[in-house]
């Protein structure tokens, strides 16, 4: 096997096992599909040019995050999010949850938009990437007990929003 | 480890391996209970956040980086490349004015399939004053009394230029969904359909309005009422 038919064989690996995760985690990041995509897409075409700098199999899911996490960065440098105030994030319909289930489900995703990044995002590669609290440490540049504080009152804000939103109550007190 | 410690790290990693908390979570009593509660809680988060992905999303990245090899490229390439890039460059500036601004049309389709119908079903009663007050105030109109009784739910809703408001409101035709966008403009009134519904885009005092009912609702003779009542909280003050 050639070394071009391999390099392709091991990026179409990583695509096929990462792309689902990183597109869920760029949509909690960003709020938005279309954004969402874009910063998968662009993540995996850096990731195909810097692949063979890529040398531990097992640091693959922490580089593509970090290339991902760079890529958020300077998209919103240069683009102004297309919703000014994103509440909620809209997730495709979901055949299989009963509508308690879809409305309890959009509850929680409107908790957690109004989340705030340095909550959400330690929650997120956490819940969505299964990161370890070190991983989440070492992603965001900070100690391992600074991010379990973070990771302590995200779930303690969410379950305080949902309560106070009565998510199994009147959806009308949601705002 | 002791309770406190416990609540502590169940709190911020649930999925720990450490030895001496997967000890804990099985010796019973408030640890036992604590776990449990906390497990259901992850199970309703992981459910939440895993939306799914995009079809044919791997299939689309690997796509895209095929089509980037550093194959030799001739002077006709380049000369066809130079002319796709110019009509590709045209598109993007069109696309994006579409994906920067959005029409109504599109707003209202992608807002009425996210929530519409789930929204509706949950209008079951007349919405409080101060609760529909509140919400029009925040996106800088009001309502005058004689709309609120109709209000069977109202709430929120993000519009891509600002908020706007998402209502419910009951007529003898069965719940009409009225969408206010404040920061929308509208040219003319016009129809669409909606998936079972139908939709009657009108324009407001400021911005516009969706109305959308089931095929027996007389949505024309609605506008009067929705454009009498919903009004710009400027306007109301004058």
């Amino acid at each position: 096997m050639s070394t071009e038919t391999e390099r392709q064989r091991r990026f179409d690996a990583l695509a096929r096992q990462y792309s689902t995760d990183l597109y869920r985690y760029a949509l909690w990041l960003c709020g938005q599909d279309a954004l969402a995509k874009d910063l998968v897409q662009e993540t995996f075409l850096r990731a195909w040019r810097a692949l063979d700098s890529l040398k531990e199999q097992a640091a693959v899911k922490g580089w593509l995050i970090t290339i991902l996490r760079r890529e958020f960065a300077r998209t919103f440098e240069r683009k102004v999010p297309k919703f000014t105030d994103i509440e909620y994030v809209v997730v495709a319909d979901e055949p299989d949850a009963t509508p308690d289930e879809r409305t309890e489900r959009h509850q929680i995703r409107e908790g957690i938009m109004r989340l705030p990044k340095k909550y959400r995002e330690p929650l997120m590669l956490q819940v969505v990437m299964g990161f370890s609290c070190e991983e989440i440490a070492q992603q965001l540049g900070l100690t391992k007990s600074a991010v379990m504080t973070q990771l302590f009152r995200a779930r303690e804000k969410l379950k305080t929003v949902l309560q106070k939103d009565g998510i199994t109550g009147n959806v009308y007190e949601l705002f | 480890m002791n309770f406190s410690e416990f609540k502590e790290l169940l709190g911020a990693d649930p999925y720990s391996q450490d030895p001496a908390f997967l000890r804990a979570r099985h010796q019973g009593g408030e640890f036992t209970e604590a776990a449990t509660e906390a497990d259901a809680f992850e199970q309703k988060l992981q459910q939440a956040l895993a939306a799914p992905a995009p079809e044919g999303l791997a299939e689309s990245i690997i796509g895209h980086v095929q089509q980037k090899p550093g194959h030799r490229i001739r002077t006709w390439q380049w000369a066809a490349a130079a002319g796709l890039f110019m009509a590709l460059g045209a598109a993007l500036v069109v696309n994006y004015q579409r994906y920067q601004f959005g029409s109504v049309e599109e707003y209202v389709l992608q807002h009425w399939q996210h929530d519409g119908v789930a929204i509706e079903l949950q209008a079951a009663a007349p919405v409080s004053s101060e609760r529909i007050r509140s919400v029009l105030t925040a996106v800088g109109a009001s309502a005058d009394e004689a709309i609120g009784g109709k209000i069977h739910y109202i709430k929120k809703c993000p519009t891509p230029d600002g908020k706007g408001a998402h209502m419910v409101v009951m007529t003898d035709s069965g719940p009409v969904t009225v969408i206010y966008m404040p920061k929308m403009d509208l040219d003319k009134a016009k129809h669409m359909s909606l998936e079972s519904k139908q939709a009657y885009l009108i324009v407001m005092d400021r911005g516009s309005a969706a109305l959308i009912g089931n095929s027996q609702a007389d949505l024309q003779a609605l506008e009067p009422m929705v454009r009498k009542h919903i009004k710009p909280v400027d306007e109301l003050k004058t």
